[in-house]
């Protein structure tokens, strides 16, 4: 018997249960780096088909669609693995590293699924994994945002779980494949949009992201901006492109993301607040991606393409500001500075990053984000275009100036921080990182062979270089202008969770003020007849004898008066 | 036949998983995860049965707080009662739903008693007495009903629902309710509470639907009449009661004459469908509210929240499940033309305010990950299911309706 | 405002009058596809970059201070 397929998922998810049982440190480490090399052996190995297809009821489930879409992300999702495993190789815990590894796992499988069923059994293990690498972190804020963590993944798993049952009812089908043309004509499809939405942190359903992220351990935030949202770029990629609202909500998105991260005090939080926003770019990509037309088609891949840059330099982003946190044990703004002299390492390889997520020339954003704006000019959509373009400066704002000016630079180092010597396969993984950064950014032809389409676009035309260049070398003037009016300030930033939280509270305040207030007064007075109400509770509680020969003879009483006027009864009539 | 294969499988899987878990008592709980499955599958009424399959994961997950001396068997029950109640309306056979009704009676006599290491022989005594008693007659009427001899029709009747009031705990034959609950312990209590109601009813139910005659629209008022006395009964023992788990008993007593109430829509099959949905959906709220209550009293630091949430599902506060519960109810006795019912259970409803509100009070506090704050968070899961509007759960109880008649009536 | 002029200034303005030119010179000699309006001005991404970076401050600040920004324990009560 030949194996035609293995699942990369299934490879990770059961790889990682092994972790626990390796004794020997060194090996541990050896298989961790391992599990999702092999992975990508696996990957690189296989042949574009359906596998895996089970009987379950009358249903078929296909656990293995390899296409040139799903093939993308999974490519994205096993380079990034490996190059988190580098990074948080130095763990002592070992159910951190299999938490990981299922996470990205569930990633893969979510991406493979060829069905709605099977989308959503590896939906919710994702967000149950990751889960874990929030709680971790030990502290009690990361406990209760991993709570709302999960309760908004919850709630979203909820609505797609809801959705695809309609779906299946009306249709008779679980497949998984494009829904746009049928946009519109059931309730089902707002459902399983709104299930995906959620998970890709659209405003106003995007504040769970922002919340937990920052809260999770160093190494596990890294994992975390990585699988999520790209898994929920992708099947609205696959379920709904070419829908036009995506469009309109991913440019709000991106800009919206930039403005609430001008605001933050949190690295961490600022960098997650760009996840949002980045985001953004990939939605609207989607939004855009009208099947048949070429800008549609250039769209995906922009979609596509950002999806695979953005995972590897925002997880570079994240492990930079994750080695300034392991050392100083701090991720404030108010909290950190002047760190540059102890750590340059750090900065340049963050650096590399940041220029990245901006999209510098020479940089992998540049190759990505450029297909996404070009696609909404080819549809001449000038709003979407300038608020794109706009997000951009903001981007570079924050990231490459805000950020690294607030840690790095801006006077000197507080003397309340002791900064130790980052593990140096911390280092190693953000070299990885950074280097498929650049590569991606000078020589973009690997990946824009594997988009799901035909690539046309050129990105280093001298229009495309002049225009980014100028944008950002512009954008530095007010930052420097402003600059004291951008350090840190020790205050939180309120977001839409507001209406889910502080309505929270009230619930308490007002079940514990007013309702129980009524019920201690209702009790007291309410009772019309209180003197017949008293006489009454006090018979009812003085049966209670707990006698049992007691309680028979009532029963017993009772039962028989009834059954002797149930017989005459039934003689009369 | 091929359902009823598949429900003797699951008892055999159930059967094995206990021998099992002699050994290791893990092998119970698996088995009689498996046995649910299995049940599930061949269960007639996904809609309902999904319904009773996450109230006996809750049933299980809750046992795992209690060390028993006969931990892994008690998994094996709890399935085992899971797997009946699942069953109750795929047979149309009299004899096969009375037997239901022994098979998840008598787990109940065993789960009773188990406690914190040991076992609570007195309770178990006033316990069983009770239920025998209840069982015997639950019987004798059903067997009188099913001969159809019509001067013995109204004796029938009132024997079976004197049956079901005893086994059920609706007042005025409700003694042993608030006793057991504050007695035994909570764990046990909750699936008494949950599981153990949903047969007798469903089973009283088809009974006299089947059996019902002209004579049926006058004796239903003794129906009416002790579903009434049962919620003011409750309700005012709850009330004035201040240990929380006897609250909770005359709760049971209270949210019985609720369920009972729903009993005299038989004389209009017309809008037995959704007095029947009514019903069920009374009953699950009642066994979600209990078992997240009885966990908060066996366990300590509920999330104050839930509690409340719990407690706004047993007022009938939208959209909860408890509140549609109280709606199709009260629609149906409209309907069938007891206005009167109807009006008294909406009194009701407004009189157990304070209790319910007390005991979220009392049970809640700041939110802690533990055992009770899962199942808690589980049981508001719940009861918040029917944010969409549960009428998909009476049509499927509607498609029943043609159904509901039993086989080996008569001769 | 004091003018900075250290020696990463004098390269900052370097490259930035580079890129105004640059800019200007592709916009007058190469023949490129227009697709807004704003594609015929001359070097539009400076003016877009410098203003629209004052707009997002002017914004987000806007927003943070008037509405959004609260103490630390704010959610803690």
């Amino acid at each position: 018997m030949t194996i035609e397929w293995i699942h990369p998922g299934l490879i990770l998810i059961f790889g990682a249960l092994l972790i626990p049982f390796i004794r020997n440190r060194k090996l541990k480490q050896a298989y961790f780096l391992l599990l999702p090399v092999i992975a990508l052996i696996d990957l690189l190995m296989m042949q574009h088909g359906s596998y895996w297809n089970v009987n379950f009821m009358e249903y078929e489930l296909v656990l293995g669609r390899v296409d040139r879409l799903s093939i993308v992300f999974a490519y994205v999702f096993v380079i990034a693995a490996i190059c988190m495993n580098i990074y948080a190789l130095h763990l002592e815990r070992d159910w951190e590293h299999v938490s990981a590894m299922m996470y990205a796992g569930a990633g893969l499988g979510a991406v493979f699924a060829g069905d709605l069923f099977t989308l959503y059994i590896f939906w919710e293990v994702m967000a149950w994994a990751s889960l874990f690498l929030i709680w971790f972190r030990g502290t009690k804020a990361a406990h209760n945002a991993g709570f709302r963590y999960i309760m908004w993944h919850l709630a979203g798993g909820v609505i797609l779980l809801g959705g695809i049952v309609m779906y299946t009812q009306s249709t008779g089908s679980i497949e998984f494949t494009s829904f746009t043309q049928f946009w519109g004509t059931g309730l089902c499809y707002y459902l399983i949009l709104l299930g995906f939405i959620i998970n890709a942190a659209v405003p106003p359903l995007h504040p769970w992201l922002a919340d937990a992220y920052p809260e999770a351990t160093v190494t596990g935030a890294v994992y975390m901006t990585a699988f999520t949202t790209k898994s929920a770029v992708y099947v609205l990629a696959r379920g709904f492109p070419g829908v036009e609202i995506l469009m309109w909500l991913g440019a709000i998105m991106a800009v919206y993301g930039v403005i609430f991260a001008m605001l933050q005090n949190d690295g961490r939080r600022l960098l997650a607040y760009h996840i949002v926003s980045q985001v953004g770019y990939m939605v609207c990509g989607v939004g855009m991606g009208i099947f048949g037309l070429a800008a549609g088609e250039m769209a995906i891949n922009g979609a596509t393409a950002h999806a695979f840059c953005h995972i590897l330099y925002k997880a570079l982003l994240f492990m930079g500001m994750g080695v300034v946190l392991e050392v100083t044990g701090k991720s404030k703004f108010t909290e950190l500075g002047g760190l540059y002299k102890y750590m340059p390492v750090t900065f340049w390889l963050y650096m590399i990053g940041a220029f990245s997520i901006s999209g510098f020339p020479l940089f992998n954003g540049f190759v990505s984000k450029t297909m996404t704006v070009e696609a909404s000019a080819m549809l001449h959509e000038p709003i979407i275009w300038l608020l794109l373009e706009g997000a951009s400066i903001g981007t570079f704002f924050c990231i490459a100036l805000k950020l690294p000016r607030n840690v790095w630079f801006g006077g000197e180092k507080p003397a309340s921080i002791e900064v130790k010597k980052p593990p140096k396969n911390m280092l190693a993984g953000m070299g990885l990182t950074a280097a498929l950064c650049v590569i991606l950014g000078v020589y973009p032809e690997p990946l824009y062979n594997i988009l799901p389409y035909a690539v046309e676009f050129v990105p280093y035309t001298a229009g495309h270089v002049i225009a980014m260049s100028q944008l950002f070398i512009f954008a530095f003037i007010p930052f420097w202008i402003m600059r004291e009016k951008f350090r840190g300030e020790p205050e939180i930033v309120l977001d839409t969770d507001w209406f889910v939280r502080k309505p929270g509270r009230w619930f308490i305040r007002f079940c514990e003020n007013t309702l129980i207030k009524y019920a201690e007064f209702d009790e007291k007075r309410c009772f019309i007849f209180p003197a017949l109400f008293e006489r009454l509770s006090k018979a009812i509680r003085s049966i209670q004898t707990g006698y049992l020969t007691y309680y028979l003879q009532i029963v017993l009483l009772i039962v028989m008066v009834t059954l002797v006027l149930a017989s005459i009864g039934g003689m009369l009539l | 036949m091929n359902d009823l294969m598949l429900m003797l499988a699951a008892i055999v899987v159930i059967v094995l998983g206990s021998i099992v878990s002699v050994r290791t008592p893990k092998a119970g709980l698996y088995g009689a995860i498996l046995a649910l499955i299995i049940a599930f599958l061949a269960c007639d009424l996904p809609q309902y049965g999904v319904f009773i399959f996450a109230i006996a994961i809750l049933n299980l997950a809750s046992l795992g707080a209690l060390k028993s001396k006969i931990q892994g068997i008690d998994y094996g029950l709890v399935g085992l009662m899971g797997v009946v109640t699942m069953y109750i309306f795929n047979t149309a056979d009299l004899s096969l739903v009375l037997a239901s009704l022994v098979l998840v009676s008598t787990p109940t006599y065993l789960l009773v008693m188990i406690r914190e290491g040991g076992v609570d022989v007195e309770v178990g005594i006033k316990y069983i007495t009770f239920m025998v008693i209840a069982t015997v007659l639950f019987l004798i009427g059903a067997v009188i009903l099913a001969t159809e001899i019509k001067s013995l029709y109204i004796l029938g009747y009132v024997t079976l629902v004197i049956g079901l009031a005893l086994e059920v705990g609706i007042a005025p034959l409700h003694e042993w309710v608030p006793d057991i609950f504050a007695r035994a312990d909570p764990v046990p209590v909750s699936i008494i509470a949950s599981m153990a109601k949903v047969v007798p009813f469903v089973a009283a139910m088809r009974i006299l639907y089947s059996t019902s005659t002209e004579l049926t629209a006058v004796v239903t008022v003794f129906t009416a009449v002790l579903a009434a006395v049962s919620m003011f009964i409750g309700n005012i023992g709850a009330l004035t009661s201040k240990e929380a788990a006897r609250v909770l008993g005359y709760s049971t007593v209270a949210n019985m004459g609720y369920v009972l109430s729903c009993m005299v829509a038989v004389i209009n099959p017309e809008f037995l469908g959704i007095a029947l949905a009514g019903g069920l959906l009374l009953l699950f709220s009642n066994a979600a509210g209990k078992i997240g209550f009885l966990n908060a009293i066996k366990g300590e630091n509920a999330y104050s929240p839930l509690m409340y949430l719990l407690a706004f599902s047993f007022l009938g506060v939208p959209p909860l499940l408890g509140f549609w519960g109280k709606l199709f109810v009260a629609i149906a006795l409209l309907k069938v033309g007891y206005l009167w019912l109807a009006a008294i259970l909406v009194i009701n409803a407004a009189i157990s305010i304070p209790y319910y509100l007390r005991l979220a009070k009392v049970l809640g506090g700041d939110w802690h990950i533990n055992f009770t704050n899962i199942i808690a968070v589980a049981v508001v899961i719940f009861v918040m299911v029917t944010i969409i509007p549960p009428t998909w759960f009476v049509e499927a109880i509607e498609t029943l309706i043609p159904l509901l008649g039993l086989t080996g009536i008569g001769g | 405002m004091e003018i900075p002029t250290g020696p990463y200034f004098k390269l900052y303005y370097v490259i930035l009058i580079i890129s105004v030119i640059a800019g200007v010179l592709h916009d007058v000699m190469a023949h490129h596809e227009v697709h807004f309006v704003w594609d015929k001005i001359p070097a539009f991404h400076a003016v877009f970059g410098f203003l629209g970076c004052f707009v997002l401050i002017f914004v987000s600040k806007t927003l943070g201070h008037y509405l959004l920004m609260r103490r630390e324990d704010y959610y803690d009560d």
